[in-house]
């Protein structure tokens, strides 16, 4: 049965490589509408922005002058924007790391536990949320009052238990843009974990015996056997996540609003065309942010090529 | 269907354009010139209709039954809004749309960049109301208002206010002052408190208070992304206090610098307050993190933890909310924001909010016209939490004696400006913000942050 079932798979692949001069124009007319619809919401404002990008454009939209590299200039040297690309570092390296890290872990621990749905669900419902409704409850966590009042925030009566002063978690410059990214990691969690369950539970139950029957121990499992088997999924959910966390903007703009040094580069954005209408900044932090994400991309688009390459 | 050749259609663009923007045009011409780029008579008609909305607001307009109005009122100030739209519906019948957004600028810009603007809107800020105007896209209101009625329910300074290039674009529903420091009067009586009637007594009594080990002051300034504007008014009424409105005038144009040492002045009459470390709870940290108007409260807590707090008439709203059984007069109260420089005793800052309108047909006109009227809003005057510039409103219709004081001195100003901050344009206002930020952060870097605001607005201003 077997043998021949999969006989039957081989033969219902297509042969792979095709000459290319085998193009007809109806080629093109099934590929128009795509190109068309790529050319007029994807190409075509992009090429607008780029160009808005190195213009002076007054508060009603109307371009001033020629600005060249200037917006450019103005980000890459500014001191406050500066820190606004350094945040954005920040979320990217500590926010990626752990969506990812706790994802896996979780989905490792609570594998065949027997409250393992109670677990994944509970752990998934903050996804359903909007940023909105997690910044408020957040609110709640991190609310501070000065010194001697009662702290009604969980986390400073946490630390009052532990007679540790209570602090200002979203004013305080050393730990406010963690504070942000706390919030980040605990919706997104459970969303790198329920994928990553699934790929651990893909893993052929042969392939795990025969680990055991060599004698391998738990960590190397962990090492050895579950994450080079599931290794794609993790990248996907890696670059899923880092795609997230570059445009980054809600849980900054209903925390904080950037202050404090807590900028990122989609608030900066944000504040540039919609509060300061400065068309022009705001296309060049636009811009910024496209170049960002590019390689991230182009990383994504090999890796799928790649894959299809093996089959 | 007849296509139109690219000169034409480049010609009617051009038209449409300046009929929009200027008023140098009339219909006359308007129709003339429509048909000379190939429109028939009604397709031109249709188009003039169309471009109706614009600056002219002469000729018949069109019909309508009922105004989508956007605004930032909610919660009490929706309910008090809608007291008066239910009247106004009983009145002729027309339905009026509240939709309502914290977001005003982003929401209104979006929406008149995708030439669909609300009816009749709220402000999102004086510049962008000017800027409104001078695109062309307000109603105009004076020629369609009976002036001579609204000349004499206003004072020319509101006038002035709501006006650009001699015509009248908006209504004031309703104002506040913003010379208001309010306590608690028992409080303040049972330590021996005494009314200050200059800064030099504001200090000593707070001095007194906190040389008795209680905190005289309350501040807070978080407002999420806005976070910073409580500290802005302070200083616009401490810059209004000292330097009278002339100067006032020069900084929002930008022809006072901010290293200007009346700004730095300012700043640093503020930070005596703020930076008294026995004034406020905390600080500075506990004023950048609470919100303004969880700091509001503490005056009214027993016992009390403050005994001084400084912001707007609209405080009342803060207080009569979250503490129902206060009586006004007797456990809340403001006082009078203290004589800095005895030439501009009584001089005030304040805000008005703002009702314009940016399409033009009978419905908007009714209601417009109605929104003036002391008819109109005495109905929200009697709900208490604002006051009326419109002097035909009776005086005794105030639901209590903070309310009619806090009117009286809007009315009875020496001299009145919106708040600074409010009019200049917004990437200046925000940086004004975040600057008072930094400043209560780090008092010692006021050089730096005021020639950080400097350089901001030699950008902002030239473009």
């Amino acid at each position: 049965m077997a043998t021949i079932s999969q006989e039957g798979v081989s033969l219902a692949v297509p042969p792979r490589r095709r000459r290319m001069e085998g193009i007809s124009w109806s080629a093109w007319i099934w590929v128009a509408p795509a190109l068309l619809l790529i050319g007029v919401f994807y190409i075509w404002p992009m090429i607008g922005t780029i160009v808005t990008s190195l213009e002076n454009v007054d508060t009603l939209g109307n371009v001033t002058g020629f600005a060249g590299l200037k917006w450019y200039k103005t980000i890459f040297t500014d001191p406050t924007n500066l820190i606004i690309l350094r945040n954005n570092l920040l979320w990217l390296v500590v926010g990626t790391a752990l969506t990812v890290g706790l994802g896996l872990i979780i989905a490792v621990l609570v594998d065949r536990v027997k409250i393992e749905r109670v677990i994944k669900s509970t752990l998934f419902i903050p996804m359903a949320l909007s940023f909105v409704a997690a910044g408020v409850i957040w609110r709640f966590m991190y609310i501070y009052r000065p010194a001697g009042e009662n702290q009604i925030g969980l986390l400073n009566a946490f630390l009052g238990l532990f007679r540790i002063p209570p602090q200002a978690w979203f004013v305080n410059e050393a730990v406010n843009n963690f504070a942000l990214i706390a919030i980040y990691v605990w919706m997104w969690t459970g969303f790198s974990m329920v994928i990553l369950s699934a790929a651990l539970k893909g893993i052929p139950d042969e392939i795990i015996e025969a680990a055991k029957m060599d004698g391998a121990n738990r960590f190397t499992m962990f090492w050895r056997v579950m994450i080079p088997m599931i290794a794609p999924t993790i990248t996907v959910v890696t670059i899923t996540m880092v795609i997230n966390i570059l445009k980054i903007f809600d849980v900054v703009y209903v925390n904080t609003g950037g202050a404090f040094n807590t900028s990122v580069i989609a608030q900066a954005f944000y504040d540039q065309l919609f509060t300061n209408q400065n068309g022009g900044f705001g296309s060049a932090w636009a811009v910024v942010l496209t170049l960002v994400i590019l390689p991230v991309l182009i990383i994504n688009i090999r890796r799928i090529r790649a894959e299809e390459g093996l089959r | 269907m007849p296509i139109y050749d690219r000169h034409d259609r480049q010609e009617l663009d051009k038209l449409v354009e300046e009929y929009t923007t200027t008023s140098n045009i009339n219909r006359r011409q308007f129709l003339q010139r429509a048909m000379a780029a190939g429109l028939s008579v009604s397709a031109a008609s249709a188009l003039l209709a169309a471009c109706g909305g614009g600056s002219t607001g002469t000729g018949t307009p069109t019909t309508a039954s009922s105004v989508d109005v956007l605004n930032v009122w909610s919660g009490n100030e929706l309910t008090n809004f809608q007291l008066i739209n239910t009247a106004f519906k009983k009145k002729t019948g027309i339905q009026i749309n509240v939709e309502s957004t914290r977001d005003l600028p982003t929401v209104l810009n979006t929406r008149v960049k995708a030439n669909n603007p609300p009816d009749v809107t709220g402000s999102p800020g004086l510049s962008q109301f000017h800027t409104l105007i001078s695109q062309g896209k307000v109603v105009r209101l004076d020629t369609f208002f009976d002036m001579t009625q609204v000349r004499k329910d206003y004072s020319q300074d509101w006038i002035n206010l709501a006006s650009q290039n001699g015509g009248l674009y908006a209504v004031l529903p309703k104002a506040n002052s913003k010379g208001t420091i309010w306590y608690n009067p028992k409080a303040f009586q049972a330590i021996g408190g005494t009314i200050p009637q200059t800064w030099n007594d504001l200090i000593a009594l707070s001095d007194k208070i906190a040389n008795s080990g209680k905190y005289p002051w309350s501040m807070g300034v978080s407002s999420g992304a806005a976070s910073g504007w409580p500290a802005a008014d302070w200083i616009d009424q401490i810059y209004m206090s000292l330097n009278g409105p002339t100067m006032v005038d020069q900084w929002i144009a930008h022809k006072i610098p901010w290293t200007h040492s009346s700004v730095k002045q300012a700043f640093q009459y503020f930070g005596q307050i703020v930076n008294g470390k026995r004034y406020i709870q905390g600080a500075p940290t506990s004023i950048l993190a609470t919100g303004f108007t969880d700091a509001s409260y503490l005056p009214y807590d027993s016992p009390p933890k403050a005994y001084l707090y400084y912001l707007g008439d609209f405080t009342v709203g803060f207080i009569t909310a979250q503490f129902t059984s206060l009586q006004a007069g007797t456990d809340y109260n403001f006082i009078p924001f203290p004589t800095l420089n005895p030439q501009y005793a009584g001089a005030i800052t304040g805000g008005a909010d703002f009702l314009f309108a940016m399409k033009d047909n009978t419905a908007v006109r009714e209601y417009m016209k109605y929104l003036s009227t002391a008819e109109a809003q005495t109905i929200w005057i009697k709900q208490g939490g604002a006051s009326s510039v419109n002097r035909s409103v009776d005086l005794s219709v105030y639901p209590n004696d903070v309310q009619r004081n806090a009117a009286k001195q809007l009315s009875q100003a020496t001299s009145f400006r919106s708040s600074p901050d409010d009019q200049m344009p917004t990437a200046m206002e925000t940086a004004f913000w975040k600057a008072t930020l930094a400043y209560i952060q780090n008092p010692g870097q006021l050089d730096s942050i005021l020639s950080g605001l400097e350089s901001t607005a030699s950008s902002v201003y030239t473009s």
